[in-house]
């Protein structure tokens, strides 16, 4: 009896271990690889999902790993509880947009102590532990202030289109774009608003400041530059007005309008692109089927930057050849230009970015080394300090203070 | 009540609480916008207070139907995912195409009603509690949405819906004239029809309204559904207004709908309000936040001024009440019962 009871026990161990190879996907050697959204409500996030769902499914990472999506909202103790959940799951990879930079380095920590490979896409938390893939850290702020500036002469009234409050992107890239816009005395920021990265909600601000402040020669902005630009073009059509901010293909678009330019268009296109979620989802990959090693766990996306001289309309489905927008009517204007990357994800196709579904005849590409990125204390890093000349541009030159 | 009524001055019968309220609040919008002539001298054009009213549409329009169900003792927390979803399939099913819009504008009307719909069902047969009701539904509808687009951004929104908000007829920007054309509508549907009648019956005593044989369920439904065919409006004129839609782009009105109609004067528990009232409030909002916008105020002050709001307008509520019976007491010396109030306005209407 008692030997009977001592097999059984073997037989329910052995049983048991199996179950558990299966689960992890040992046995087919298949790879459990989460993706766990914030919030999948807006285009943003819903392109840079996409971009990584049809990367998961093309050759051969679709042989190599078993893919599920989980959307944790907007709520962090959600995101908490849905890592743990994916790690009890047997997750061997997590790649994740972060709710908070703080709240989750404790069940980050837990998760990669039992050696799950843990990546953030742009947005960051400061565990050590995790690598962030992110453009947080490439200056957007200082070096569209500075490159808004030189275009300007270094006067003029602005208006400034703050993202959402209490973000650590917002307070990032605000106090780097004041600290270039005061340096220049002749720069007077006339209004500023929370524009929400909402494109309705900056057209109707800036419909408002354009009310009080009739002369406004350039807007700022990191999202809602497609509103913002509609709002100076509906109220003031015959003079409009130097604008930084993103990627829309209607921004694009009319950014190289040649109807416009004379009237005082000149915009640049740049900010965090969705891309950034599919450049993350390769170079964790690569990690984590030894391809790769990563020196340091802040990886830097590069910062798009496209200007009037530099759009070039495309006639496929890619950004082919150079170009980099597509053509009107064949995209919404609210479409992310950046949500493709040429560069680092030519596996992606228009349809791939749109539907999640891979691009028929593409295989995964090997990534050139990745460039490393700098020191944000409370971004990236916890016990660390900020690279003396943090809130400088450093794609474009300063034109000296105007007398 | 009707001898109490009849016996009151005429002169003061006139100035019904609601309505002094309505004026005063637009008065202090007008003098919010002089103050900011005052402050900002290039401020005030009549140009630049047109693009103010026009952005003032989408408010406007959608308080009104927020306006109906508090009428009622109800609220509508699904505005916002309504006028979003309006926006997101006007925008997707005409796709750039005029031609479209004939089909595709009921199409999304009926839909937003069916939401609406839905609402008052729920409410008035299931007998959930409003807030409840309409908090689960715009969640779930949002979550079909959410499904059917995947949070991605729609299509061009056809030209003519484009070209209505920003054109002018004779000189008048067209939503300037939309949204004269919709207060005085509005005000005769709610104030001048026994449709209207009745719903301030049912909003001031729904026992009462039980006893004289009200259609209770079929108006609490109708209402809703109003609100859904409003918000619907306000959505698709917003992604006209915005040339794109996004699921999203609803979402910063809920809050002043219920605020406007707040501060128009209309009782939160029901039974009492003017839709002049919830305009008054809607153009005050936006006069507020054009001041707040131009002031350049941090965005914590700008939360804790409309939420201040609020809450003065409630409390000035109900001291008004109070100055209202002290001062009928005074010329008509009968005491008019709170109680009676709502039936007294709704006798005047």
């Amino acid at each position: 009896m008692r030997r009977f009871q001592w097999c059984l026990t073997v037989a329910v161990v052995f049983t048991l271990i199996s179950s558990d190879n299966r689960l992890y996907g040992q046995g087919d050697q298949k790879y459990k690889v989460f993706l766990d959204m914030s919030y999948s409500g807006n285009t943003w996030q819903a392109a840079a999902a996409n971009g990584i769902k049809a990367l998961a499914a093309t050759p051969p990472y679709d042989k190599t790993i078993e893919f599920k999506t989980i959307i944790s909202g907007t709520d962090v103790q959600k995101q908490i509880s849905d890592i743990q959940s994916m790690v009890a799951a047997g997750a061997k990879a997590i790649i994740l947009y972060p709710l908070s930079p703080t709240a989750l380095n404790r069940v980050i920590q837990q998760a990669c102590n039992k050696g799950v490979l843990v990546f953030t896409y742009d947005s960051t938390v400061t565990e050590p532990l995790a690598y962030n893939v992110s453009n947080i850290t490439a200056r957007y702020g200082s070096n569209t202030a500075q490159w808004m500036v030189n275009k300007l002469g270094g006067k003029g009234e602005i208006i400034f289109n703050h993202g959402v409050a209490g973000t650590a992107v917002t307070k990032t890239y605000d106090e780097q774009a004041y600290a270039i816009f005061r340096k220049y005395p002749g720069i007077k920021i006339v209004g500023d608003f929370y524009g929400n990265w909402n494109d309705a909600t900056s057209q109707e601000e800036v419909s408002k400041i354009l009310a009080a402040h009739p002369n406004v020669d350039g807007i700022w902005t990191v999202d809602g530059t497609y509103g913002s630009l509609q709002a100076v073009i509906k109220n003031r059509p015959d003079r409009l007005v130097v604008i930084a901010g993103q990627s829309n293909n209607g921004y694009r678009l009319m950014m190289a309008d040649p109807a416009l330019q004379p009237k005082g268009l000149q915009g640049i296109s740049s900010s965090a692109g969705p891309a950034v979620g599919g450049y993350a989802f390769k170079v964790m990959m690569e990690v984590l089927l030894g391809k790769k090693k990563l020196t340091g766990h802040n990886v830097e996306y590069p910062l798009p930057w496209v200007e009037a001289k530099d759009v070039k309309v495309c006639s496929g489905d890619r950004f082919e050849n150079g170009c980099n927008v597509f053509p009107e009517g064949k995209v919404p204007p609210l479409f992310l230009d950046t949500s493709l990357d040429p560069k680092f994800l030519p596996e992606l196709s228009l349809d791939a970015v749109q539907t999640g579904n891979p691009t028929p005849g593409a295989t995964i590409q090997p990534l050139p080394e990745p460039k490393y990125a700098e020191n944000l204390p409370g971004i990236n890093c916890q016990e660390c300090k900020a690279p003396a000349d943090a809130l400088e541009p450093n794609l474009v030159a300063p034109i000296p203070v105007p007398k | 009540m009707d001898s109490e009524s009849r016996s009151v001055n005429p002169g003061v019968v006139a100035l019904k609480p609601e309505t002094i309220t309505a004026f005063l609040v637009l008065l202090s919008a007008v003098l919010m916008m002089l103050v900011m002539k005052l402050l900002n001298p290039t401020f005030g054009s009549i140009e630049q207070i047109a693009a103010i009213l026009t952005t003032s549409i989408f408010l406007v329009v959608a308080s009104y139907g927020q306006g109906l169900v508090i009428l009622l003792g109800g609220i509508d927390l699904s505005i916002g995912v309504v006028m979003s979803i309006a926006g997101m399939m006007i925008a997707g099913l005409t796709n750039g195409s005029n031609e479209a819009l004939i089909w595709a504008l009921p199409v999304t009307l009926l839909s937003c009603i069916a939401i609406g719909l839905v609402n008052g069902l729920g409410v008035a047969f299931l007998k959930i509690p409003p807030f409840i009701m309409t908090l689960a539904v715009g969640t779930a509808f949002f979550g079909v949405a959410l499904g059917m687009t995947a949070g991605s951004s729609q299509r061009t929104v056809a030209p003519a819906l484009q070209v209505l908000m920003s054109a002018r007829i004779s000189g008048i920007p067209i939503p300037i004239v939309l949204i004269c054309g919709f207060l005085i509508a509005g005000s005769l549907l709610q104030g001048r029809t026994a449709t209207g009648r009745k719903l301030y019956a049912i909003g001031s005593s729904i026992a009462a309204a039980r006893v004289v044989g009200l259609p209770i369920e079929a108006l609490t439904v109708a209402a809703y559904a109003m609100s859904g065919l409003c918000a619907s409006f306000a959505g698709m004129l917003l992604a006209g207004y915005s040339s794109s839609a996004t699921l999203d782009m609803g979402d910063p009105f809920l809050m002043p709908t219920i605020a406007a109609v707040v501060i128009g004067g209309a009782r939160v528990t029901g039974g009492k309000g003017l839709y002049f009232g919830t305009f008054a409030g809607a153009i005050f909002l936006s006069s507020l936040s054009t001041i707040i916008t131009v002031l350049s105020l941090s965005q914590g002050w700008r939360n804790i001024i409309q939420g201040g709001i609020i809450i003065i307008a409630l409390i000035l509520q109900t001291k008004q009440w109070y100055l209202f019976s002290m001062v009928n007491r005074r010329l008509t010396g009968k005491r008019p019962l709170y109680s009676v109030l709502p039936q007294n306005s709704e006798s005047q209407l």
